[in-house]
This record gives C-alpha cells, structure tokens and sequence, in this order.
C-alpha cells in the first residue's frame, strides 16, 4: 500500500513539468482540419489563385493593449464572430484556391475559444487545412491574456497529404519564464495533391516583429535555405507570409507614426534591414516583382497597426520557384485598389496571384 | 517573479481546502490547540465542539474566515457543519492588471463580491479508517456574470465559477487511515456541479501521504488530479505539493 502510494505520487509529480503545455518540437507535424462540406476539388487546369492574409485572430481593427492603442484583450463570441463572417465574405470575394494565413486562432480565451480554422474552412469554398501553432500555453498569467492557441495555416481546396510544422530560431536576450510563455515562431510546409496532378509544396511562415537582435534574420535565413533545398530537390514551391520586413527600394524604411508603444519593443526602424530579403528576390519570383514595388510603394503597402492610419508598409509576401501570372498580383487595400474594403478586417490587407499548376 | 507570485498566490488561496489535516472531516482540533501550515490556514479550537482558520499571510488580500461546529461526536460517527466566508474582491482586482501577473485584463470591472461557502460533514468509523462524506453550497452575493471574465484554470474555475452565475455545489468523500506508526494517509474525491450555461462539471481527487515527523509537525506529500469541463473543454491535470503542518498548544 505504502508503495503504491509512493509511486503515485512521483508519477504525479513527474508528469506535472512543463505545466503550461507551451513546448514543440523542432519538427512535427502540423494538425490537418477538412471542412465539414467539402466543396469542388476539380483538378487544376486553369492558374489557380493564391493568397496570403495575416487575419490577425479576427480582431479586425479593436485596439487591442499589444499595440498600445487601447486596453482590450477579450472579445466576446458575438464580436469574433461577426469578424470572422467579413474575413469569410473577404475569402470567398477573392476566391483563392490557397490561402496562407496567419494568426489565426484555435483555442484562445481572446477569441472566446471558437476554432477559426474550422470556422473558416466551413464558410468557404476551401476544403483542407495544416495549422501549426506559434503561441500555445494552458494560461498567459500576464495581461489577463489567458489560454493561447495561434497560428500559422494553410488552407487548399485540394487534400494535404503531408504537413510539418519546423520551428524557427527563438528570440535570445529573452529570459527563461518569459521565453516560455513566449511565441514559438515556425513555419509550415505543406504538400497539397490533386487528383490527377502533381504535388507540390506550400510553405508559410510569420516572422518575429518583436525581436531587439538578428532573430528574425536567422529565421528568415532558415526559410531561405529549406526553400533553396526544396529548388534543388526539383520540387515545385509556393511559399509566403508575414515576413515583418520591407522589400528593398522602400521610400520609407522608420518612424512609421502609427506604432506608439512606449514601453514596449516594436520593430519600427527597418533601415540597417533592407537586405535581408534580398536571397528571396534574387532566387524565386515575387508575386509583386521590386521593380513594380519601387515604381509605387504605396500600391502595394500590405500593414497599418492603426485603424486610422491608411496602409503604410509592405511586410506581406508570396515566392515561387515557377512564375505567378504576370500582371495578376493584387494587394487588396480598399475599393479603389482591389474592389475590397479591408481596412476595417484586420491590421494586414490580403493579397493575391495566379499560379499555373505545374 | 511576478508570475510565479501570482499564481501561488492564486492556487493557494483558492485552494485551500488541501493537505490540512482531518478538516475535510467532522473532527476538531482538541480546546486551545492551534495548527498552521504553508499552503494551509491556521486553525484555532474555540472549544471542545468549534473551532476557527483563517489565512493569516493571505488576509490583506482576501480576507477570510471559516468556522466549524460539530453538532455530534461519538467513537464511531461525526457530525458537524462549517461555514466559510471571504472577500475576494481585493484579491481579484491585485490580478486585474497589465504586464507579468495579470490573471484578468487590467480593463476588468471587479464587481464587490462576498463569498459564502456552507458544507455540511458526516464522518463515521470504519475499523480504522475514518471515512467522511462532505456536501458544500458556495453563494456568492454581488457577483454578476457579464462584470469579468472567467478565470479559466482547473481547480480555479469551479472554486470561482459561483462568482459569475450565483452558485455552485460540491459534494465530497474522504479515507483518513494510518499504514505505519509515523505514516498516515488521506485519499479524497470532490466532484463540483457548476451553475454556468454550459452545466460545466469536474471532479477532483487528493491522495496525501502524512509523515508525522514530531508530535507537533507533520510533512505532506500530495498530489491533486482534476478533471473537468471548462470553457476551452475538457481537461485533466495533476498537481503535486509538499506542506509543513505545525500544532501546538
């Protein structure tokens, strides 16, 4: 009996480490979803349309404390909800038949717990999806943030048949408690298959915009060479995301007037960072090639962290080791650029290509 | 630092029905004996059928008191009734805050709220063993569901769930028994019914091994596993803890 006891109770206590359930691997596989319905999954033969949209947990344009603009944190259900009906109305306005995003959330107190990958695939036309989370924990004690479930995804009209979360390199002047509760940066790569088609590889990723070091250069470097890897392994990539950082040839690279923290870091200044997507440029076709960015920024400015303040910078990309369509890429800024108002639907505007299937 | 101080702060007042020795059943310290612990509150024996415990370190913040009454004693069966209220309003607004320890958001609007538990204890014995069964009423008065939101953590959430939607229950059974001299041994089952939209549930269970190493100090090794349905789903945890408990006269 003693025994017994014992050794329930060193099991307890074993099994009590890492309370918060915040850890990942270095590689695992991402969560595949599929949509309660499935709609037409016809094999490719037109250029299909890909996006990529940083839906910001669909916390549309609330000001949120993180930005320092306000003092929310919670939304209630009927709030998430009605936002994530206009990201859907958006989704299905633009029609794509790939859609990268980010910060989406599964499982988190600030979204009142509603699935919106499930959510989203749901009320599209997309069928599949691979979420890799890049903020988990039980509970967030700072804040009043609570539990945390966010994430990058990638939703296909075709089935995923393989999908690997790969974690990014951590921020390193952090300390451990904070570290732990922290954002665990990654990005995703999935292999999406028509029927009748050849495979090919998505990849997505988001960045850190927090970091006070070269974190997100090492992290950007990562996706760099898994992307040169997979050129070289003759496979057929489309890779995209929110990279938190300006192309080069930006007419305005600091002092953005829309980021008011004080206390906080944010990245702000970009001015020692203007190479740091140059290997991306130099190896893969941009769906928005530089020369078209520099001839005007401003079509192309993807982030505003304020409600107020018109798109301002370009953080959000789509690569290819083929071609997108020419002249097919759209930012979708408002209804004079794009025929979408989207402003009001989160901090980052959705943009979009065509792509021939291989 | 901040964030560990919150969270023990939290989990121990919260939880503060766990590792005390025999309060979970009808028995009372003997007249004029007093009790503290770490995790655990100091018990002082009014007389030979009542006694009182607070929370002395606690008390700036959630000021807190409960009282006992055994209504019948005899060699085999107990039977008492206890009475325990607290004031978390203090407390719960410490955590409302920006930064490390923010448990709520800083924006949250704490409603002053007078928390009332009442539990009625049966105890009986069994050869050796004391087996105590426990039925608790928790009303709190001023709370209100739309003034917070809800602290979503396993033995947290049912012992604060009554603070948005006016009550909840809790019904209990507790082994009390001895293996060897110095060696006790307290195994326990609490299941809570919540009054929430969703009639959210959890059970709790406690296994405590009591090392007697004086006369007067006792060492707890515990583990708590719970069980229950939160507002994220379901969700299942242990949690171990050592407690020194000290009497004396």
């Amino acid at each position: 009996m003693f025994k017994l006891l014992l050794s329930f109770l060193l099991t307890a206590c074993l099994s009590a480490c890492d309370l918060f359930h915040t850890d990942f691997n270095d590689e695992e596989p991402a969560k595949l979803y599929q949509a309660k319905l499935l709609s037409d999954q016809s094999t490719p033969i037109m250029p299909i349309r890909v996006m990529n949209w940083n839906i910001k947990f669909a916390g549309a344009r609330l000001d949120f404390f993180f930005d320092c603009l306000g003092d929310e944190v919670l939304m209630p259900k009927a709030i998430v909800l009605a936002n994530l009906k206009q990201i859907a109305d958006a989704i299905n306005n633009i029609s794509p038949d790939i859609l990268l995003a980010q910060e989406v959330d599964v499982l988190s107190k600030r979204s009142a717990y509603v699935d919106q990958v499930q959510w989203i695939l749901d009320h599209t036309d997309l069928n599949y999806a691979a979420y890799a989370s890049q903020w988990k924990a039980d509970f967030i004690p700072s804040d009043g943030v609570g539990r945390v479930n966010s994430g990058n995804v990638i939703f296909s009209r075709w089935p995923i048949i393989q999908a690997t979360r790969y974690a990014l390199a951590p921020i390193s002047d952090q300390d451990a408690l904070t570290r732990y509760f922290y954002l665990k940066r990654n990005y995703i790569d999935a292999v999406i298959k028509p029927t009748g088609a050849t495979s090919i590889h998505v990849v997505n990723i988001h960045t850190t915009a927090y970091a006070q070091d070269n974190t997100q250069k090492k992290q950007l470097d990562q996706l760099l060479n898994a992307l040169i890897e997979l050129d070289n392994q003759a496979q057929t990539f489309i890779a995209g995301g929110d990279f938190n950082q300006l192309p080069a040839g930006s007419s305005q690279t600091s002092a953005f007037a829309d980021n008011v923290c004080k206390d906080e870091y944010v990245a702000d200044d970009f001015s020692t960072q203007t190479t740091w997507l140059d290997g991306f440029y130099a190896n893969f076709s941009p769906a928005i090639s530089l020369t078209d960015y520099q001839l005007d920024n401003t079509l192309y400015f993807t982030h505003s962290v304020d409600k107020n303040v018109f798109w301002n910078r370009k953080i959000d990309y789509l690569f290819t080791n083929t071609n997108f369509e020419a002249a097919s890429a759209q930012v979708y800024q408002n209804m004079a650029n794009g025929g979408l108002q989207t402003m009001n639907l989160s901090d980052h505007a959705p943009m979009a290509a065509s792509w021939s299937w291989p | 630092m901040k964030i560990v101080y919150s969270l023990v702060l939290t989990l121990s007042l919260f939880g503060q029905d766990a590792a005390i020795a025999a309060m979970n059943t009808s028995d009372m310290l003997k007249p004029g004996e007093k009790q503290i612990g770490v995790f655990s509150p100091l018990r002082y024996s009014l007389n030979q059928s009542s006694e009182i415990s607070t929370h002395p370190l606690f008390d700036l913040i959630i000021p807190n008191l409960r009282f006992k009454k055994r209504w019948i004693q005899s060699s085999t069966l107990g039977f008492a009734s206890e009475h325990y209220f607290s004031y978390p309003s203090l407390l719960l607004n410490t955590i409302a805050r920006d930064g490390s320890g923010g448990i709520l958001p800083a924006n949250t609007r704490v409603p002053q709220i007078l928390s009332w538990h009442n539990s009625v204890i049966a105890s009986t014995k069994i050869t050796d063993l004391w087996l105590s069964a426990r039925l608790s009423l928790h009303t709190p008065i001023g709370a209100k569901a739309e003034q917070m939101p809800t602290i979503d953590l396993p033995f947290v959430y049912q012992r604060t769930s009554a603070y948005h939607y006016l009550y909840s229950m809790s019904a209990g059974l507790e082994l009390d028994g001895r293996i060897q001299t110095r060696w006790r041994y307290i195994v326990d089952i609490h299941y809570f019914y919540l009054n929430n939209p969703e009639h959210h549930q959890a059970v709790e269970q406690k296994t405590s091994l009591v090392y007697e190493l004086t006369p007067t100090i006792s060492i707890f090794f515990a583990y708590i596993f719970t069980a229950g349905h939160y507002p994220f789903g379901i969700d299942m945890r242990y949690f171990p803890f050592i407690d020194v408990i000290w009497r004396w006269q």
